[in-house]
């Protein structure tokens, strides 16, 4: 009769010195005690949270001090028209037009907030998706996607951009028979149009690796089709890297909205805008410092705590990368 | 206490030295300050000037085609004579005609159809061409504003007003059958109806001569810009260096004076062939040596320069920090005098829901003009507009008369509610247009991105919702693109804004309010007032169901025929007729000219003809200038 060592059914144990035992963790878990540590990338976060809530309760925040984004108070401005600055009741002074630079500011934030969330999800989505089929299928597909993706790149962004802009503002019909028109749409398909070539370039190199591994023949085996493969076996190992570019491309969105803005070529004047805002401060910055100091400020603390969260995100889900 | 006396007198003296001193240095002060406002303005220096934008007006700085105020405020105070010119003075002085190449005003014959004037003697070309002008000079350049290629900017003040002058522009002729001269100094224009301002009409650069044996070489547009040959006081530099033989030879050499090119530049020196007895003292003083024009495309630069003295004078709206100063310490240096021009927002009146006169008067009630005053720079930008022309061009008529005025012309909802209430667009009658109407919005609107524009729509936006009218107004690179094409049937237009070119109302009812002037593409008559259907389907612009649009036609052919205080009265009642009857504008701003200079100009002339410095008068003192 044969037996069996029971010891050799059991869970390896080791010991280490000082008798305490190694605890098996989730990848969850390792994630979050890498990412716990980094100050930079937590306090990046909690601006974040900061801004999301000032977003959602900016109504409330206009109704307590009194102002909205855009109610005119000729009393804020000069017999010459030149703007008055910071007072009690108007925190970041007013802009040329006697409005409140703080409650524009803090609605500002709402606009930049929703323009790059937005046209980062529409990049995002169209690139991961192109990427994924381009790396999958590979011969043909993959040579038209990737030269579609190195033209888009090898476009003067900027250039392009105001062409479009200014095309499609020219009536209010918009462009594209009518699917663009002016206004904050036509801001999210520009950004959206330019942006989502490096995720798609990303997500394309990490199929390709990822579609050679044994799971997915044994998927295939079993007789999962392409659409099943790509999207239920590939996609969900790449993850880390959709939400580490994520997290890179929405500061670059925010800075585009505000390019866009500070051209004139973005939202209508009406809407607050960071970009918008420090387009207007420049004629004033002379004179009228807040114009500029202040939405520049937002601006700034945005992009940074973005990028200090996508660098805390790719430390903690990709250890081994290097930066 | 003989000593103390010796203190005490010692003390006295003291006090008196004291006292004299101060005497001394205020009475110096005083007179110092005296001899620079009043002292006599002192010959010489380079006059530099930096502008934004180096453009001249489509025309390339060529007289015949150029329809560019600084242009042709380098024309008429330094360049080129015409028969009658200007005192390059503000005010209503400047505005008037005096005689310049012409012996006087001209005669007109007692059917106002002929009009004749006699050149003075000893007048002649700079060079190279070194001769006298002659009355076929003139008729010259009658002609090359009636060649096509050569595109003159407003040939349409002469084509259908001299006899023959269509037919020369259309080779039906191969003279200008209204154009005779007499001998070599007299010329006599015919004319197909009385028309009261020619004497403005042949004041224009473009009418000034030409002499024909370099302008022949140059009948495509924007040729002849380079070559200017000069009859005034100055000449571009460069132009004794080229050689009239042939157009060839002339070709061969391009005078340095000037770059038409965004980074290019003017330069003038004396003309050497200019006799300061054919002209008067009350016309050109001539102090300076010579003008240079850059382009400088930094604003803040300009005016930074201009504070240092390392440049004397400056094309481009004036900078905050400019404004904030320009009466306090800056207040000898900005200058700011009547521009001769009306702000606008324009209605279209083919549109919903601008096809009903009762929606135009209630966005005139509502608007917040104060507000856009001081958007524009406020009470240094000019003053509130109560209607069309310029008081300054109707001799000071008109000048209180606003019917749509408001409590500190800041708008009034229930005038403007009392108006819609009458509209079709309201048919409830709430004083708001219907929010399920088309017609209220949203409206779409193209406007500058530039300031002032850009910043009027907060105020335009938040006053039109007032009455139910929501806007969609797009900042776009350049509005008139769309503007100026009636297909795109743009309902409402904030870019207006209308300089006269000469001073007489004329220069606005004829381009904007006559049936006529309406093109298919560039027009500027943006109310399409005055159309008709037929034009309308030309255009293929939409067109009221009513069947027609105002038409004010008939009223200014009445008073353009007029002359003298019968056509001013004449379009004031016109202008009334605009704003009341017709109501094709919100006109919000008579603009004020503001011209910054450096503390290096000891005379500062403001030119009312063509709104900018008064270079014939202006005079510097070269000691203060930087970098000269």
């Amino acid at each position: 009769m044969a037996t069996t060592d029971p010891t050799l059914l059991a869970p390896p144990t080791i010991e280490v010195e000082g008798g305490a035992d190694v605890i098996g963790r989730s990848p969850g878990q390792l994630f979050w005690m890498r990412f716990r540590k980094d100050r930079a990338a937590f306090l990046g976060l909690g601006f974040i949270g900061f801004l999301i809530l000032i977003a959602f309760i900016a109504p409330l925040i206009s109704k307590l001090v009194g102002h909205g984004p855009n109610d005119l108070y000729s009393n804020m401005t000069d017999s010459i028209g030149l703007p008055k600055g910071p007072t009690g009741k108007f925190f970041f002074g007013a802009d040329q037009n006697g409005r409140d630079v703080f409650v524009r500011t803090v609605y500002g934030t709402r606009t930049s907030l929703l323009v790059a969330v937005v046209a980062t999800s529409i990049a995002v989505a169209t690139g991961v998706t192109l990427g994924t089929v381009a790396g999958f299928f590979r011969g043909w597909v993959d040579t038209l996607i990737s030269r579609i993706i190195d033209i888009m790149l090898s476009l003067p962004l900027l250039l392009f951009a105001i062409g479009i802009a200014s095309a499609c503002s020219l009536s209010p019909k918009g462009c594209f028979g009518g699917f663009v028109k002016p206004g904050r749409g036509l801001v999210i398909f520009i950004i959206a149009l330019f942006s989502w070539t490096y995720i798609a370039r990303v997500v394309r190199g990490q199929v390709l690796s990822i579609r050679e591994r044994q799971f997915i023949d044994a998927s295939r085996s079993l007789g999962a089709g392409n659409g099943r493969i790509m999207f239920r076996e590939i996609l969900p190992n790449l993850v880390a890297p959709i939400i580490i570019y994520s997290t890179l491309i929405i500061p670059a969105n925010v800075l585009f909205e505000s390019y866009l803005s500070y051209l004139g070529l973005g939202l209508p004047p009406d809407v607050p805008s960071w970009g918008g805002m420090i387009s207007d401060a420049t004629r004033y910055y002379q004179v009228a410092w807040w114009m500029m100091v202040f939405p520049g400020l937002f601006l700034l603390f945005t992009t940074l705590s973005f990028n200090l969260l996508g660098d805390g995100l790719r430390d903690a889900l990709d250890p081994r990368g290097g930066r | 206490m003989i000593k103390r006396e010796g203190v005490v007198a010692h003390r006295k003296m003291i006090r008196v030295a004291a006292i004299l001193t101060i005497l001394v240095l205020m009475t110096a002060a005083c007179s110092s300050k005296k001899d620079e406002g009043t002292g006599k303005p002192k010959t010489g220096g380079i006059f530099r000037v930096q502008l934004k934008t180096f453009r001249w007006g489509g025309g390339g700085f060529d007289p015949s085609s150029t329809y560019s105020a600084y242009s042709w405020t380098l024309y008429s105070n330094l360049m080129i004579r015409s028969l009658l010119g200007y005192r390059h003075v503000a005010g209503d002085a400047g505005n008037q005609t005096i005689p310049d190449l012409a012996t006087d005003n001209g005669t007109v014959s007692s059917d106002g159809l002929t009009w004749t004037f006699k050149i003075k003697p000893g007048v002649k070309f700079s060079p190279p061409i070194n001769r006298a002008v002659k009355a076929s000079d003139i008729v010259y350049s009658f002609e090359r504003i009636a060649t096509p290629s050569v595109a003159a900017g407003y040939s349409f003040y002469y084509l259908s007003t001299i006899v023959g002058m269509q037919d020369f522009y259309d080779k039906k002729a191969t003279k200008i059958s209204g154009i005779t001269t007499t001998g070599d100094d007299t010329i006599s224009f015919k004319l197909t109806q009385p028309t009261g301002d020619f004497n403005y009409r042949v004041s224009m650069p473009a009418a000034a001569p030409i002499p024909p044996e370099v302008g022949k070489c140059f009948e495509k547009q924007g040729e002849y810009g380079r070559y200017v040959v000069s009859t005034g006081p100055y000449m571009f530099d460069g132009m004794a260096k080229l050689d009239p033989t042939s157009c060839a030879t002339l070709k061969a050499t391009v005078p340095s004076g000037f770059d038409p090119s965004p980074t290019g530049h003017v330069k003038l020196i004396r003309n050497p062939n200019y006799d300061p007895a054919t002209d008067t003292k009350e016309s050109r003083e001539n102090f300076i040596d010579g003008l240079t024009v850059e382009a400088n495309s930094n604003v803040a630069d300009i005016f930074a320069k201009i504070l240092k003295n390392e440049v004397d004078g400056e094309i481009a709206n004036e900078t905050p920090d400019i404004l904030q100063k320009a009466t306090t310490t800056l207040k000898n240096q900005v200058h700011t005098n009547e521009g001769d021009r009306t702000w606008y927002f324009s209605m279209n009146l083919t549109t919903p829901p601008f096809d009903d006169i009762h929606v135009r008067r209630a966005v005139n009630f509502i608007l917040d003009k104060a507000a856009l005053l001081k958007l524009a720079g406020g009470s240094l930008s000019g003053v509130i507009a109560g209607h069309y022309f310029p008081p300054s061009i109707l001799a000071g008529r008109l000048k209180d008369y606003d019917p749509f005025k408001t409590t500190n012309d800041a708008g009034d909802l229930e005038k403007a509610k009392a108006e819609m209430k009458q509209s079709k667009y309201d048919k409830n009658k709430d004083g708001l247009c219907d929010p399920g109407l088309k017609a209220c919005g949203p409206i779409y609107s193209p406007t500058e991105q530039a300031p002032p524009f850009s910043d009027y729509i907060p105020t335009v936006k938040n006053g039109f919702a007032k009455i139910g009218l929501k806007m969609n107004i797009a900042q776009v690179a350049d509005s008139y693109v769309p503007a100026n094409k009636p297909a795109n049937n743009i309902a409402f237009f904030m870019g207006g804004g209308w300089g006269k070119d000469y001073g007489d109302p004329y220069t606005f009812a004829f381009p904007l309010f006559y049936g006529p002037s309406i093109l298919c593409e560039n027009n500027s008559a943006y109310s399409l007032l005055g159309e008709t259907r037929k034009q309308a389907k030309a255009c293929k612009n939409q067109y009221p169901a009513s069947g027609s649009v105002p038409n004010a036609d008939k009223k200014i052919d009445d008073c353009s025929a007029l002359a003298g205080e019968a056509r001013l009265d004449c379009w004031a009642e016109l202008d009334k007729y605009f704003t009341e009857n017709v109501v094709t504008w919100i006109p919000y701003r008579f603009a004020t000219n503001v011209d910054t200079v450096a503390t290096t100009v000891t005379k500062y002339v403001f030119d009312q003809f063509s709104g900018y410095t008064a270079y014939a008068h202006v005079s510097l003192d070269t000691s203060k200038q930087v970098g000269a």
